[in-house]
């Protein structure tokens, strides 16, 4: 299945990431000083995210698995003999939600197969997994530039699949010993199954970043590989060309069982290291699963492709044949919120920079405010700097992160904005109600305004005019400073003092009107 | 006395006249238990009002007594217990007595001995053993009761006990479970007896009766057991049969998965019913080939059998496989449709509009029956064990020692550390692959293990497309042969395979159950062990060839006792099939083939004590 296929590598794609021995800081390059040979790794991903469900995938207990040892688990769990696999519909919703936002089909009929071994961890026998029929096929994930990649890149994802999670087995709790918590048995997860399209260790992590990112925003899953709900096997290869430039595959070994992003690249670099050597020196790469350790960055065997099981693949006939209809694919569709990619398409489409929609994504709900707020009739640009400068101030004043749950809805915000816009306001004034109302303040924006007194004074009366008239005279200097060298920095010096003076009350372009009549004189 | 009068409680025409005796009678709940053991159901009127707990005391001894030589019981539950839980079924019946909709098994329970009813050692009753007479389930208590078991409980019925079968239902003679052999209650010599019976019969004509009176007490009710008389009763459900030909129960529930229950049915001489592939919730049972496990019937008649199966008929939340109520109303429409197009309203002229077809591999007589043709029938058999043994080592593949049942004790746990509580449930990692070998070599049986290496063959990579494939590819052509058989169309096909002769098709099909009657106990385990040849006679797996095409469809099929052979006096036992989903009328049909050959069966006193639950028909 991650063999990679020719007509993949024929694909020029292929050709530009060969990279040459000098830029020997990229862990993809593996050349060797004697030869010139450029190995160039083959990398594809087996990722298994924990779906975000109540239950499991085929027993009513709580998936929820992380509490009491063996206090989640039904008959089922246990395979107790007369028990039966109830299929979880949320976990098929669930699923779905990650099919889709990972850009893959939806299977209409999908069925379930058994995959048998014997291990103290499956009390089954078997694990129930799909195979020929998983609920999604071919898909794609995008490494954009924003997502840290040098050169925008596409990886493709053969299937998704859902299968059963296994018990925890926990070692040298009592040393010497395995025990069985069945608490994770049975929780519903998908096997997200990559081409083998990735060339670096740098570029898998990018990727399971930005994997993590989609199936949190969709729902689908947790995706913390520090707390277990997202685990990666690694498959990899070293390629490379012989003298008549014909393409030489290199031999397949998998990585299983890496839980950090860490041990993702720790193991990617310590496998290619070790295939290289192993090429340099002759010697032949057996296809096996290997382990990483993370003390000593290294891999070593955990089981020969002999001793590999035949898993036996059968028809999980307890289960019936899944069918969904067009009705609930739009009914999953609908719940399945943005996506990054296409949040950063539309915002830039409304006059955002890609530095401003890096700003707002970095707190999703803040998008959704943005969004509001310029459906609201807000200028797209005033609407982001006051989100990104004011309210996430005030949040980071607060110590706190960006939620739509507080006072400030985009209705007050789009006010504040119109109110400035029409001079009724002051960008300051602006502020503090701004801050009123985050601290709790009901009333309406010009209700707080009025009771403040902070509304702009319209009419440019003569208080304002001596307002004016003894800043100057107390800023000779400054006077003399624009009179001689037509200083323009001064006039806004001069016209902060009258909004300091005049507790902000006052339009700035009012006084410059004033300072600019009274020095020209 | 009592034991005459209880054992004239049988069918036939003496019945009514013994009932009216009975009425004007006061007499003890002793009388319900006789030596010819449980009355059939419905055969009392509402004025007997019998005391539960006596008469449960009563069938319990009468059980003790009878079963030591049959060996068909390997557990009975506390009296306590089956008393609590029909006192539970009455008071929530009385209170949902409103609200309606519960199927009870009796209209006045408080008048009639609710049904008795025996399981097979493969279902699960909450707080009792489930061992599938195999070793490896030794010490497991079940925390939770089949969904079957709990319709029986909740309509009043009482579950007391369990039976004997093949270890995890594989095989068909009841002979591999750890229990040891269930022996059928009819030996050659009983054989010979009934035979001398019919003979006597039409010699003597209207003195049977007396004569019959003179020879029961020289011959007595118990079978003479001599290991060379013994018979075989058929399996994997042979302890439901023989529990239900013994009057130990009104009916018992087996599993049938490629003839299970039909077989020993046939060859006890009681009614054996297989339902459609997923109208029972096998919730409960434990799996053996779960495509085509279904929950069976053994039951002392058609009307008793048929009462089991409304309790039991409904769909399961718990069991995926369960028939759906759509598809259960699909199924409806269907038959329905049928069933006004021919106004198959009245029982008495049913026979006449309905078209039975008899599979031409099996001969025909008689003009008004439709030779039919099954041309996939010969291939049965191979797919059937390929598959099922796929599926029997898949399903058996839980049983490793580490959460219940038997455990290899002998294992090498060399590292463990001293002053560790040993009943911890600790495996340690390195000795996994030896703790799961050996309790599984020491846990099942030979037919067991024969099975699950013939399965991992099968799914081997190399052989599943070469096999398994292939195995299900004839499976469909199974079904498809049955589609075209019958009248009806069968609703898990798209609409379009509707084929044209829908008239020209059949209703029901007319199988013989078995080639054979029952073969003697002793050259099926020689046979087994080895240490004769398998002949024609003792095919062991050719016993199955007439029973496993509908289970590879999921067919209803009942086997019906319709008399004894003239060769050896045992049972003969016929089936018939119906299309998918139409189990009402396969029912119906056999009640009225039952009534029919009640009404012309040879009746006498004597061939009334000797077949209880058989027409009393010499062929």
């Amino acid at each position: 299945m991650l063999i990679p296929s020719t007509k993949y590598l024929l694909r020029p794609k292929v050709k530009t990431i060969i990279i040459s021995s000098r830029i020997s800081s990229f862990s993809s390059t593996a050349t060797t000083k004697n030869t010139g040979l450029k190995y160039f790794p083959i990398i594809g991903l087996e990722i298994h995210a924990q779906l975000n469900c109540k239950q499991k995938l085929f027993s009513a207990s709580n998936a929820k698995w992380d509490q009491k040892e063996n206090t989640q688990i039904s008959f089922f769990d246990l395979a107790l003999p007369g028990s039966l696999p109830v299929l979880n519909p949320e976990a098929l919703s669930t699923a779905a939600r990650a099919v889709l936002s990972l850009n893959c089909t939806l299977s209409k009929v999908s069925k379930f197969v058994r995959k048998h071994y014997f291990y103290p961890d499956q009390p089954s026998g078997y694990q129930i997994t799909q195979s020929e029929h998983p609920i999604g096929k071919n898909g794609y994930v995008e490494l954009l530039v924003e997502d840290g990649i040098s050169e925008s890149k596409t990886i493709e994802i053969s299937q998704i699949q859902l299968e059963q999670d296994t018990a925890k087995t926990i070692y040298d709790a009592i040393p010497g010993y395995g025990l069985i918590d069945f608490n994770r048995a049975g929780v519903g997860l998908i096997e997200i199954v990559t081409r083998p399209q990735i060339r670096s260790a740098q570029e898998a992590e990018i990727f399971l970043k930005k994997l993590s990112q989609i199936l949190q925003i969709s729902g689908a899953s947790k995706a913390l590989m520090e707390e277990g709900s997202l685990r990666c096997d690694v498959n990899i290869s070293l390629s490379h060309m012989d003298e008549n430039n014909s393409f030489i595959f290199g031999t397949r070994v998998e990585i299983k069982n890496l839980n950090s992003l860490k041990s993702v690249t720790g193991a990617i670099e310590a496998e290619i290291q070790r295939q290289t050597k192993c090429l340099m020196k002759n010697e032949q790469i057996l296809p096996e699963t290997r382990t990483f350790n993370p003390i000593d960055k290294t891999t070593s065997r955990s089981r020969n492709k002999e001793s590999a099981p035949d898993y036996r693949f059968m028809p999980e006939n307890d289960v019936p044949v899944v069918i969904i209809d067009e009705k609930w694919i739009q009914a999953v569709k609908n719940t399945i919120p943005e996506l990054p990619d296409s949040i950063r398409s539309r915002l830039k489409s409304v006059g955002l920079s890609t530095e401003e929609v890096g700003v707002l994504l970095k707190y999703p709900e803040s998008v959704k405010f943005f969004d509001k707020t310029i459906a609201l009739g807000s200028d797209p640009h005033k609407a982001f700097s006051w989100i990104s400068r004011d309210i996430f101030g005030i949040f980071n004043y607060h110590g706190k992160k960006f939620s739509s749950e507080m006072n400030i809805t985009p209705a007050t915000l789009n006010e504040l904005i119109s109110a400035v816009n029409e001079s009724k306001l002051t960008a300051k004034m602006a502020k503090k109600i701004l801050i009123s109302k985050f601290e709790g303040d009901e009333r309406r924006v010009m209700e707080i305004a009025k009771a403040n007194n902070w509304v702009v004074v319209e009419n440019v009366d003569d208080s304002l005019v001596d307002l004016c008239k003894t800043i100057l005279e107390s800023h000779a200097k400054e006077v003399q400073m624009y009179n001689e060298k037509g200083n323009k920095r001064i006039m806004g010096f001069f016209v902060s003092q009258g909004i300091e003076k005049s507790n902000g009350t006052a339009k700035p372009q009012n006084l410059a009107k004033i300072f600019a009549q009274l020095l020209n004189k | 006395m009592n034991s005459l009068i209880a054992s004239r409680l049988t069918r036939g025409k003496h019945t009514f006249r013994i009932l009216s005796i009975l009425a004007t009678r006061a007499y003890s709940t002793q009388s319900f238990i006789s030596e010819n053991g449980l009355p059939i159901q419905g055969k009392y009127s509402a004025a007997t009002n019998p005391d539960l707990s006596e008469v449960l005391s009563s069938l319990y001894q009468f059980i003790n007594k009878k079963d030591k030589n049959l060996n068909s019981i390997v557990h009975i539950f506390a009296k306590d217990n089956v008393l609590k839980l029909y006192k539970d079924s009455l008071k929530s019946q009385q209170s949902s007595k409103k609200a309606e909709s519960i199927k009870t098994c009796g209209d006045e329970i408080s008048s009639e001995l609710p049904l008795i009813v025996l399981l097979k050692d493969n279902y699960n009753v909450l707080g009792e053993p489930t061992t599938c007479a195999s070793n490896i389930l030794k010490g497991f208590v079940s925390p939770f009761t089949a969904t079957v078991a709990e319709l029986l409980q909740k309509s009043g019925a009482l579950c007391i006990g369990k039976v004997n079968m093949d270890e995890f239902a594989m095989g068909s003679t009841t002979t591999s479970g750890i229990y040891g052999n269930t022996i059928n209650w009819i030996t050659s010599s009983k054989g010979l007896e009934i035979l001398e019976a019919f003979r006597n019969e039409t010699i003597t004509e209207g003195n049977s009766i007396k004569e019959g009176n003179q020879q029961s007490s020289q011959v007595g009710l118990d079978p003479v057991f001599n290991k060379n008389e013994q018979r075989s009763c058929g399996g994997s459900s042979g302890g439901s049969a023989v529990s239900v030909a013994s009057r130990f129960c009104n009916a018992s529930l087996g599993s049938d998965t490629g003839g299970s229950v039909r077989l020993p049915a046939s060859w006890c001489g009681v009614v054996g019913f297989k339902p459609t592939y997923g109208m029972c919730s096998r919730y409960g049972l434990v799996s053996y080939a779960n495509s085509f496990d279904t929950v069976g019937i053994a039951g002392e008649n058609v009307s008793t059998t048929k009462k089991v199966f409304d309790i039991i008929n409904s769909h399961d939340p718990n069991d995926m496989t369960s028939i759906s109520r759509l598809l259960r109303d699909q199924i409806k429409s269907v038959v329905d449709s049928r069933n006004s197009s021919i106004s198959l309203d009245d029982d008495d002229k049913l026979l006449g509009k309905l078209k039975i077809g008899i599979p031409k591999l099996f001969g025909s007589e008689g003009a008004s029956i439709k030779e039919v043709s099954l041309p996939n029938t010969k291939y049965a058999l191979s797919a059937y064990y390929t598959l099922v043994s796929a599926e029997a080592s898949s399903n058996l593949a839980k049983y490793d020692g580490v959460r219940y049942g038997y455990r290899h004790s002998d294992v090498d746990f060399s590292s463990i550390e001293k002053g560790l509580n040993e009943n911890e449930e600790i495996t340690n990692a390195k000795d996994t692959s030896s703790l799961f070998s050996k309790t599984r070599s020491f846990g099942f049986g030979p037919e067991v293990k024969r099975r699950i290496m013939l399965g991992n063959y099968v799914l081997s990579l190399e052989s599943f497309k070469e096999y398994y494939e292939k195995a299900q590819h004839v499976r469909n052509m199974i079904i498809q042969d049955f589609d075209k058989v019958f009248r009806i169309r069968n609703v898990r096909i798209e609409e379009q395979s509707l084929n044209d002769s829908l008239n020209e098709g059949c209703d029901l099909l007319l199988v013989p159950t078995s080639s054979t009657t029952a073969p003697l106990l002793d050259d099926i385990l020689q046979v087994q062990s080895g240490k004769k040849e398998n002949s024609s006679n003792v095919d062991i797996y050719m016993n199955d060839v007439m029973t496993v095409p509908m289970s590879l469809a999921g067919l209803p099929t009942v086997c019906i006792p319709v008399g004894v052979s003239g060769q050896d006096g045992l049972p003969i036992g016929l089936q018939l099939v119906g299309q998918y989903g139409d189990d009402e009328m396969v029912l119906r049909v056999a009640n009225i083939l039952e009534k029919k050959l009640l009404s012309i069966q040879n009746t006498s006193q004597k061939l009334d004590e000797l077949l209880p639950l058989i027409p009393k028909i010499v062929y």
